[in-house]
């Protein structure tokens, strides 16, 4: 049993370091090795991915890793995910909340916001992408609907900033805003401006936005 | 910019004006039909549109324009570079209209490789039709006016190719297809700069956008593998030809990667967002006479009102007094900065250049 959990933890280990070392040949064959010595998929992913990425995070929040390495070790996580996913039992895995998110309407830019789905779903949240230019309305609706715990909120431009305080004032009159953490990110995004909308966070990254989301999860649990 | 004694420093909007700015002054009082550098007094030749060596350096020829889907809301696009694009129609903001990139035409080597046909430095179309002998006797007796050259960058380039995502993930995934663009790109400028020495050129004018508010897309270290050899070896051979000014345009936090670009030869950068934490006064401490800079004023201070914008153009003062810094607006005024507060801010700018 001893020399089982050593080599279990041997994987684990192998699965993070394909994240940290952004090495897709390495997260095939360490995900396959885990189905293998049959770790059961989640703690794969739990123990092994998503640590790999929380240290991706941590690289990228030191200086030492640049957005061509979160996107890189965004890619070897999907990758991974292909390999593990299909073999949960129970038809999935759970997920640590759910976050809704969009570009907010009068902004088509996409990048900073397809970065912070990307690195959400890999730490475990289940992400419903709005996509961009999407209406007050929208974003409404999609609360009420999809009852997420977390609403995030993408602009680049200064013009659309006030959209974002729009969206807040909507979800107050539809008494949402209680039910849900609200966070934007973007260029202009500021301290002072997540403070003057009355958002939960004014995220500076993507990494420093899915670190909030994660303590939130963790809050709710 | 080259740090010698000077009656004063350049007095100009060197990144330009949105559109819709223009618009907005045209009801808030800037008289049609006159330019803004007439209106204001500006240096010629320091604005959009530069006065610049008539190379093109694009796709020749380019893409046919077309449209692929309309709905009442959107148009989805393929535009003369090959990307795939959706614009917004009705947007009430030129900003707004900025569109969504959806596609590239680069995906794969053999992509690469046939695109490559549309970057023949001698297709004789590369040549302007304003090119001719006259034009640059004209030019290089302009002593008042900078030539310049432009030369769409490295990076820049193979993101317009084959977008932002695929061009970062693809210095990992696929570096030999990143070798084989910056190299052909390398040989490309290097036929083309040849072709432009019968102009005195003054600076030559490299675009890459390739930071964000957070920093550089890449990493220092995949700067000095993929591009930093070539950086040395088009501006080595400028240098030859006597071009002594290497401006670099990228917005955002490039300050992970100055020292290398420095060292491949570039001495200047605009346009030094402050909201990206670029500040011009400390990266003249950093690196005193060897680097020059434009840009840095904050558009957010313009907007803020006649106070932040004393306070800001007065953080700059030093700047432009011991020269190599040309003041202006931090990116392209935007449409949120009044008529009155632009002129309040070029009154206080005039006021410090002439006084």
């Amino acid at each position: 049993m001893k020399v089982r959990l050593t080599e279990q933890n041997e994987i684990l280990t192998k699965l993070q370091e394909s994240i940290v070392n952004l090495d897709i040949k390495s997260v095939h064959s360490a995900c396959q090795e885990a189905l293998a010595a049959n770790i059961p998929p989640v703690e794969a992913i739990e123990k092994g991915l998503s640590k790999g990425m929380r240290i991706v995070g941590q690289k990228f929040e030191s200086g030492e890793f640049f957005l061509s390495e979160l996107m890189m070790a965004g890619e070897v996580m999907k990758e991974g995910m292909k390999i593990l996913e299909p073999h949960i039992k129970g038809g999935g895995y759970r997920k640590l909340a759910k976050i809704v998110v969009g570009t907010v309407e009068g902004d088509l830019h996409d990048i900073g916001k397809n970065l912070f789905v990307s690195l959400a779903k890999a730490a475990g949240f289940e992400v419903v992408d709005l996509g961009v230019d999407v209406s007050t309305d929208q974003f409404k609706k999609c609360v009420a609907k999809e009852e997420p715990e977390i609403l995030g909120m993408s602009t680049l431009l200064t013009l659309t900033l006030p959209t974002v305080e729009g969206v807040v004032r909507a979800l107050e009159k539809a008494k949402l805003r209680n039910r849900v953490k609200v966070i934007v990110g973007g260029a202009p995004v500021t301290p002072q401006f997540g403070k003057k909308a009355k958002v939960d966070c004014a995220a500076e990254s993507a990494v420093e936005g899915v670190n909030r989301c994660l303590d939130w999860a963790k809050e709710l649990t | 910019m080259m740090f010698k004694n000077v009656d004063r420093a350049p007095f100009s909007e060197w990144c330009g004006y949105w559109d819709e700015t223009i618009l907005r002054w045209h009801c808030e009082g800037l008289p049609i039909g006159t330019s803004i550098d007439d209106y204001f007094g500006f240096d010629a030749g320091l604005m959009v549109p530069y006065v610049q060596v008539p190379l093109d350096m694009l796709l020749v020829p380019r893409f046919a324009e077309r449209t692929l889907e309309e709905d009442e809301q959107h148009r989805v696009v393929v535009d003369k570079i090959g990307i795939t694009k959706r614009i917004q129609k009705k947007s009430s903001s030129a900003l707004g209209r900025m569109p969504q990139h959806l596609d590239w035409p680069v995906k794969t080597k053999e992509d690469f490789r046939k695109i490559k046909e549309k970057f023949n430095a001698e297709d004789p179309r590369r040549i302007g039709v304003t090119w001719s002998k006259e034009l640059v006797e004209y030019y290089n007796s302009q002593r008042e006016v900078p030539i310049g050259l432009h030369v769409p960058g490295f990076y820049g380039t193979a993101r317009e190719l084959m977008g932002m995502e695929r061009l970062l993930v693809s210095f990992y995934k696929d570096p030999e297809l990143m070798s084989e663009i910056f190299a052909f790109w390398a040989d490309f400028i290097l036929k083309m700069i040849s072709k432009a020495l019968p102009f005195r050129i003054d600076y030559a004018e490299i675009w890459e956008d390739m930071a964000y508010k957070n920093g550089p897309h890449i990493s220092p270290r995949l700067f000095s593998e993929f591009i930093l050899p070539h950086y040395r070896s088009f501006i080595d051979q400028l240098k030859k030809d006597g071009v002594r000014l290497f401006i670099l345009d990228s917005d955002g936090d490039l300050r992970p990667l100055l020292p290398l670009l420095m060292e491949a030869g570039v001495n200047c950068i605009y346009p030094l967002e402050a909201q990206s934490g670029m500040d011009a006064p400390s990266l003249r401490k950093q690196y005193g006479e060897q680097l020059a800079m434009i840009g840095n004023i904050d558009k957010r201070a313009l907007v803020a009102g006649k106070a932040v914008t004393r306070r800001e153009l007065r953080s700059k003062s030093s700047l432009i007094d011991d020269g190599g810094y040309m003041p202006s607006v931090d990116h392209l005024v935007p449409p949120d900065i009044s008529f009155n507060k632009y002129k309040y801010y070029v009154s206080l700018l005039r006021k410090q250049l002439f006084s």
